[in-house]
């Protein structure tokens, strides 16, 4: 009997050394391959920064992230930034009041496979998953310039096509070597009809931020005010689940916060969701009212129209596991690009990609400059 | 009463749980020489918590779905379909443990019907009826709608003696294939439209580069109706996309 007891509660120890063995809390054990992206920057010479990912391709939501990690330094120790991160939804209502297009929700669309011509070698492109995604790493541009000296930076691309009948939607996440990460939507398309018609491209992110895990996150409005010569940028805490509004004279953005995540200056590190934007839609529906939404996480909140009843009764999110939601949109109005004349008879043939998104920057996650000796 | 027994009777107990602890620890102790690719390969057996599902995952989770008795319930006897067997993501307790979410659609009342199954637990965690219109169009269902509209000799004298060889558009058909067919759906916003509260979808016909415009159908997939497209009704979201 004693040794039965002896090697049930050895076998119960093994188990559980396999199963720490096989599954340690990290990004690099949630996912398989081609699913799991490592990168390390820059990609030639020392590393000095590297990022950590899982990728999905989910009918309807297209190229989706999850469990993204950032590590600022080789010694430093790895920084959860993301949980999940989607384009929720795409609301395309058209100048004259119909049709109003809720492309994610309404159907079911995937992403479509691509080929060498959409993610060449040469810009560093190498096709996933059967070709349906494309991974890109190369320059980004200056990262920085004093005088004569200058860095240049380096980044990831993730991107993906989702075929929407005769509109495709570039679905593009971005992971930056000085920690960014950007999510951009880019709509293009099969013009038809002979009389084109202004419409508005709609894009909504769920963005489930996990800094230093789940629990312990607060996100702050931040909004930049002039008075007189002077200047000042409150930024108060958001306590309960609310929307708000973007506006270009504020610089608004959102930022996010976890209690116990501090650099080696002892400040509070954080992310800062920027809007990327070049205009505000605001229509009849209640969920284009607003430009950025704060809710306490829920599983089955992933339906964007019903976006203002998970405000009510605004549940507390200070502290908590909270998901960001950002609006964007694209403007496109017809323009003789979009086609060719046969005589005075307008031919619709393609609309050039049109773009919109936002940054995730980081706020004194780094200890110093990035990139910089 | 004998209180002097007492100190050895705990010194044999606690000896015993020494051992015992031992035994178990030594177990423990083993595992590390377990070779690192035995270890490894164990792990590559288990999907990962974001690995898209395997088959037999989606064939588990649908089996339970429909073999509780609360989704039963919810689908009712109507007309209805499966639209998905996903992935879910939702956080758990248990962060390895792996969920998916089955949804169905019922035509009678617009309903979607969606069931979280925790597949480790081999349970339905929830259940629940959610908006139809939150419901996305399966390729089927396009189909099924194309099926309909070449059932209608209004829309075959539209497309022409080769109707026949229209095919609904998917990333497999190649793009050289002539006749192809894509699907918008149609949202009534008016309980006065035929289509409000409706499984509704728009027919585009495509040849090579061209749309048929003047071919576009509305099919009505709760009522089996086909008319068409145009003109759309104000309120109505059947006009053709533009762009």
């Amino acid at each position: 009997m004693k040794s039965k007891r002896e090697f049930t509660l050895g076998l119960f120890l093994f188990m559980a050394g396999l199963w720490l063995g096989a599954a340690p809390v990290t990004a690099q054990a949630q996912c398989s391959a081609p699913y799991f992206i490592e990168q390390s920057f820059p990609t030639a010479g020392p590393e000095e920064t590297r990022w950590r990912f899982c990728w999905q391709r989910v009918n309807k939501n297209g190229l989706v992230i999850n469990a993204a990690f950032f590590r600022k330094s080789p010694t430093a120790p790895w920084v959860q930034v993301i949980y999940d991160a989607r384009v929720i939804e795409l609301f395309v209502p058209y100048h004259s009041g119909s049709p109003r297009f809720l492309d994610m929700s309404s159907y079911n669309f995937s992403l479509y496979p691509l080929t060498p011509k959409h993610c060449p070698a040469a810009v560093g492109g190498t096709l996933l998953d059967s070709n349906y995604v494309c991974k890109e790493v190369h320059d980004r541009g200056l990262a920085w310039v004093d005088d004569s000296k200058v860095r240049r930076g380096e980044e990831l691309v993730l991107w993906g096509e989702v075929d929407a009948a005769n509109y495709n939607y570039i679905i593009e996440w971005t992971f930056r070597d000085d920690g960014v990460v950007l999510g951009r939507v880019g709509a293009t398309a099969r013009n038809f009809g002979a009389g084109l018609e202004t419409h508005m491209h709609g894009v909504f992110w769920r963005l489930d931020i996990d800094l230093n895990g789940a629990s312990g996150d607060s996100v702050y409005v931040n909004s930049h005010v002039e008075a007189g010569l002077t200047a000042s940028d409150p930024a108060p805490l958001v306590a309960t689940e609310n929307s708000f509004q973007w506006d270009p004279l504020k610089f608004t953005s959102l930022h996010i916060h976890d209690s116990a995540l501090k650099n080696a200056q002892g400040h509070a590190s954080g992310y800062h969701l920027i809007p990327l934007r070049t205009g505000t839609p605001r229509h009849q529906e209640p969920f284009t009212k607003s430009d950025f939404w704060v809710t306490r996480y829920k599983a089955t909140e992933m339906h964007v129209p019903s976006l203002p009843t998970y405000i009510v009764p605004a549940e507390p999110v200070a502290n908590s596991d909270v998901v960001l939601w950002y609006y964007g949109a694209a403007h496109h109005i017809p323009r003789d690009e979009d086609g060719r004349y046969s005589g005075s008879t307008f031919i619709p043939q393609v609309a050039h990609v049109m773009w919109t998104g936002f940054m995730l920057k980081p706020h004194n996650l780094f200890d110093k400059t990035p990139l910089y000796p | 009463m004998q209180p002097f027994h007492f100190p050895l009777l705990a010194l044999a107990r606690a000896a015993v749980l020494l051992r015992r602890i031992s035994g178990a620890l030594a177990l423990a102790f083993l595992f590390q020489f377990i070779p690192a690719h035995w270890q490894s390969a164990y792990a590559q057996t288990r999907p990962q918590p974001f690995d898209p599902l395997t088959a037999a995952e989606r064939e588990t989770a649908l089996r339970l779905a429909e073999d509780n008795a609360r989704v039963k319930e919810l689908r009712g006897g109507g007309r209805q379909r499966l639209i998905s067997v996903e992935l879910s993501t939702a956080k758990t307790a248990n962060s390895e443990s792996r969920s998916a979410e089955v949804l169905y659609y019922r035509y009678d009342g617009n309903q979607g019907i969606l069931a979280l199954i925790d597949l480790g637990q081999r349970n339905v965690r929830e259940a629940a009826r959610i908006n139809g219109d939150a419901v996305p169009l399966v390729a089927e269902e396009v189909n099924e709608a194309l099926a309909l509209a070449l059932r209608n000799q209004t829309v075959t004298n539209l497309l022409g003696p080769n109707y026949r060889e229209f095919r609904v558009a998917t990333p497999e058909l190649q793009a050289d294939q002539p006749n192809r067919v894509e699907a918008l759906r149609s949202l009534a916003s008016s309980p006065n439209d035929p289509c409000y509260q409706h499984r509704c979808l728009v027919l585009l016909f495509r040849q090579g580069e061209n749309y048929l415009t003047e071919a576009n159908v509305t099919v009505d997939l709760t009522a089996q109706t086909v008319r068409r497209g145009q003109p759309a009704p104000k309120n109505v979201r059947t006009q053709r996309r533009k762009k």
